[in-house]
């Protein structure tokens, strides 16, 4: 270093191949930019100490559970998602090992779905099975949510017998893992979720959800006897998270057979609390709280519940870009707080979310445009 | 965690409790300047000494950088924490259109126009886009010059001047003198020339290098010299393996910054638009630079250059900006009470919601757009929305019985009807027992309200 100073101690101009003949290779390498510099701007960086950079890595005590959804010894698929040993995509400090994953909306029932995600699945919409393929087949799903709404009893109120024979079809027609989902009635969640783990047996599947609200524990014992894992959902609070999951655990169930769901708000609609939320439940995950280390869940197909995204408004623009847009975002937004897995709807959606994971892991060949040229770019 | 505490600065004060700074005690004026609703100098008791200590304590670790001038002036940077519910979000993100000396005299103005028109009403507030970007595709000093003639005499907002070579952007700034553009860029090869100018035009100046070392070692070599109003931009790679680098990038300065390593204690910023290079499918390419945008504003960009001017695809980030920025230390909410909109009698509806900002705004926003004659009972709910207080008890019976006497709705209207929505369908029988009016459950989203009223009222 201080030959190289005194190299270029009253110097005014100097052509570069004369100066490296006079320093080692060593030298050049702590110098990069001399190679590619002008003599001038070598006189400038001889002024001041040139600034070394050092990646501002923490340390963290502990990591995020993996968890797998699936038959654990099957010929079927499986996920696994969780382990991560940092925050939220900081891939300087630590590594994800799993890749986060998107599971793919269907419904027992035609409900009045958003018109631009309808369009995807006409001729399915009263065949859960159907759907289910095709959620497969033609969406590439590794894992589908089947959300049985018609048991709600303010709805069509049908029976645990017949949600049984909905679950028993769809695990008959495709052979990825499933999520199942009651219909968010807490009366009647505990009755659905229970005859669903039974006819489960064996699939390992996630239950959705148990919270502090309903009879929780009914539906953990299910979990625990037919071996299946559960979502545990609590709103936006991470003191709540932690003492449903200490409560589910206390019901017998394991700690890598459960996820969280602390609520996706949509972007616009709440959105802000969940980023905290979740940042807030990964860090505490990464400091130790072993009952906070479960992987998470968004249920990014909330993102419907804000108006931007199907409100007919001609200002706004067609709500059919609009719409996946929202969902889109709004899913990115949790995945880069530190969800592992998301409920999505819109199949353009749920494209985008995937590219976006499979760049971050380095699965994409693309090639991007060279960012230095943006300046000249023309854009037709 | 947050970086300084209250107790912290108010250790550095004189603590007279003297109220010549406006406030109560030396602690409540310490928690104004951390807000940054007080500064340093609003403290006639401290030494100069003392002062010097109190901003240097208090200076956040992110320098907040001005561009623009007047009422159009924006501050972006100036940020204290990593996450948000650390502290809060100070300055939102600046959000510029892209505007070439190449576009034809038609799109330029559409682009002004987009930038000058564009506003959302959302939750009580307008959000509205910040600047324009200029940048030089042709690479000549006259033609840039013209484009930025037109423009400044269209768009009084800050604009950023775009261009690697000197000659360019000088013929720019020649043009905006006093209006406190930004320069982009300075890089390895420029950077002199570009600080030259940049303190000539009184400009603020973007750094540019995609590799972190030799941007710290420009902004190393720029703050020796004195000038510090600099933004950072380390390259934006959008496909491929690049994205994942690129969020690395950003994260790591923004933590380093907090970290208090200085050359990186700058604002960033980020160019979503040259997704555009190379593109021939317009709405894909919009959907995708919007989608990319959001990313790196919640990845720490204090300034997004778009090219798209659809309103569809600019719409997320302006929402998203509402949402990241608001302070997480409060639940914002509005006053209580009734209200009146167009001219009700005593035949109209009387509908009910609750006080969180959100819900408010969104209810009264659609009874407004659809002029209708109605009452409106907003009750106290700790600014909880309408599901989320039914949970919590803060949106029942007695509060609305309460909010009917107090607020003299009886002698307005004769008949004993209220409206709730959809989602506190649950408490119905308990405001029946406890107000002794009818309640009907009205939709599920207000903006279904007027056809809902069509059909069952009258
Ligand atoms: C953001 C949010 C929060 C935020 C608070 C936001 C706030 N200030 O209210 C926080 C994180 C603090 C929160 C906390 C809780 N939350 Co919360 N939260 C939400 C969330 C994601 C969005 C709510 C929102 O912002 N909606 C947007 C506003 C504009 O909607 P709105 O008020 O309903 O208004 C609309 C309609 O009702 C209608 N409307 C309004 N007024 C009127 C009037 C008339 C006449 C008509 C016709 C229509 C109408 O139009 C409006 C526009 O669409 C929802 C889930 C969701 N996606 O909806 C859960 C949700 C509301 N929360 C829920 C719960 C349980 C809670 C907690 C109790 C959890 C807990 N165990 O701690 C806590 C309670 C708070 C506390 N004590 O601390 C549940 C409620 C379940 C229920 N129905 O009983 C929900 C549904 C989530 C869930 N599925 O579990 N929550
Ligand atoms: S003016 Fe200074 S000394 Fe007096 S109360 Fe305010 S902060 Fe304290």
């Amino acid at each position: 270093m201080k030959n190289l100073e005194d190299l270029l101690e009253g110097a005014d101009e100097l052509e570069i191949e004369d100066f490296v003949m006079d320093v080692d290779e060593i030298e050049l390498e702590m110098f990069p930019q001399l190679v590619l510099g002008k003599a001038r701007e070598l006189k400038a960086t001889s002024r001041v100490e040139r600034f070394s950079f050092k990646k501002p890595v923490d340390e963290y005590i502990s990591e995020v559970m993996e968890v797998s959804i699936g038959p654990r010894s099957s010929s079927k698929k499986k996920i696994t998602i969780g382990g991560s040993n940092m925050p939220a995509l900081c891939f300087f400090e630590g590594d994800m090992p799993n890749k986060p994953v998107v599971a793919h909306d269907l419904f027992d029932m035609a409900l009045s779905l958003p018109s631009s995600v309808k369009q995807y699945f006409e001729g399915v919409l009263d065949d859960p099975a159907e759907w289910a393929k095709k959620q497969v087949n033609d969406f590439n799903a590794e894992i589908i949510t089947l959300h049985l709404i018609s048991t709600d009893p303010n709805w069509r109120d049908t029976s645990a017998k017949d949600a049984a024979k909905t679950v028993e079809d769809v695990l008959q027609a495709v052979d990825v893992p499933l999520i199942i989902s009651g219909s968010g009635n807490l009366d009647k969640d505990p009755e659905i979720l229970e005859k669903v783990a039974e006819v489960c047996e064996g699939e390992n599947v996630l239950l959705s959800a148990v919270n502090p609200m309903m009879d929780y524990a009914r539906v953990v014992k299910a979990a625990v006897k037919y071996d299946h894992l559960v979502l545990s959902l609590v709103s936006m609070d991470p003191a709540g998270m932690k003492q449903m999951n200490r409560n589910i655990m206390k019901e017998g169930l394991s700690r890598e057979r459960i996820i969280m769901d602390p609520v996706t708000g949509a972007l616009g609609y709440g959105i802000e609390y969940s980023i905290s939320t979740m940042e807030r439940i990964r860090w505490t995950a990464l400091m130790g709280d072993k009952d906070l280390s479960m992987p998470i869940l968004s249920g990014t197909s909330n993102s419907w519940s804000a108006r931007e995204a199907w409100l007919e408004e001609r200002n706004w623009g067609p709500k059919e870009f609009r719409g996946p847009l929202w969902e889109a975002v709004t899913g990115t937004m949790t995945l880069l707080s530190g969800a592992d897995i998301f409920m999505m709807l819109h199949p353009g959606a749920m494209k985008a979310l995937k590219n976006l994971i499979n760049s971050l892991f380095n699965e994409s060949g693309e090639k991007a445009p060279a960012y230095r040229e943006w300046i000249n770019m023309e854009v037709k | 965690m947050a970086r300084i505490t209250a107790m912290q600065v108010y250790g550095l004060l004189p603590k007279k409790n003297c109220k010549a700074c406006g406030e109560e005690t030396c602690m409540s004026f310490a928690l104004k300047l951390m807000n940054r609703e007080k500064t340093p100098f609003d403290c006639p008791n401290l030494s100069g000494a003392e002062r010097e200590a109190l901003i240097d304590f208090i200076t956040p670790p992110v320098r907040e950088v001005r561009i623009g001038s007047g009422d159009n002036e924006i501050r972006i940077g100036g940020e204290e924490v990593l996450y948000r519910h650390e502290l809060k979000l100070f300055n939102p993100t600046a959000l510029a259109i892209d505007i070439s000396d190449s576009m034809s005299a038609e799109e330029i103005d559409e682009r002004i126009e987009f930038v000058q028109n564009y506003c959302v009403e959302r939750v009580g507030e307008t959000l509205t886009l910040d600047a324009l970007s200029i940048r030089s595709q042709s690479g000549d000093a006259k033609k840039f010059s013209s484009t930025v003639e037109v423009v400044s005499e269209k768009f009084s907002g800050p604009i950023v001047l775009c261009s690697l070579k000197p000659e360019v952007i000088e013929s720019g700034l020649k043009i905006l003198k006093d209006r406190k553009p930004l320069i982009y860029a300075a890089t390895e090869g420029n950077w002199e020339d570009m600080l030259d100018l940049a303190k000539k035009y009184n400009a603020a100046l973007a750094v540019y290098s995609e590799d972190i070392e030799s941007l710290g070692n420009l902004t190393r070599e720029i703050s020796a010299t004195g000038f510090l109003d600099m933004i950072l931009d380390p390259g934006l790679n959008v496909i491929g393996n690049g994205l994942r680098n690129s969020l690395n990038t950003y994260t790591m300065i923004r933590k380093s910054a907090i970290k208090e390593v200085k050359e990186l204690g700058y604002p960033l910023m980020a160019v979503p638009a040259v997704i555009w290079k190379g593109s021939d499918d317009k709405i894909a390419t919009s959907f995708y630079e919007s989608f990319i945008g959001c990313v790196f504003m919640d990845k720490f960009a204090s300034l997004i250059i778009m090219h798209s001017i659809d309103y569809w695809a600019a719409l997320p980030l302006l929402t998203l900006r509402q949402n990241i920025y608001t302070d997480p230390r409060t639940e914002p909410e509005v006053d209580s009470g009734m209200f009146t909109y167009g001219n009700p009698d005593e035949n109209s509806p009387v509908l009910v919601t609750t006080n969180f900002s959100l819900t408010y705004f969104t209810v009264s926003s659609d009874l407004r757009r659809f002029n209708l004659d109605c009452y409106l009972l907003v009750v106290d709910a700790k600014g909880f929305a309408v599901d989320t207080a039914v949970a919590t008890n803060d949106l029942n019976g007695s509060k609305i019985r309460d909010l009917i006497k107090n607020s003299g709705l009886e002698d307005k209207v004769k008949h004993k009807k209220l409206i709730i929505p959809l989602l506190a369908s649950q408490i119905r029988g308990d405001i029946e027992d406890k107000t002794g009016w009818d309640v009907v459950v009205g939709p599920r989203d207000s903006s279904q309200i007027p056809g809902f009223l069509k059909e069952h009222w009258e």
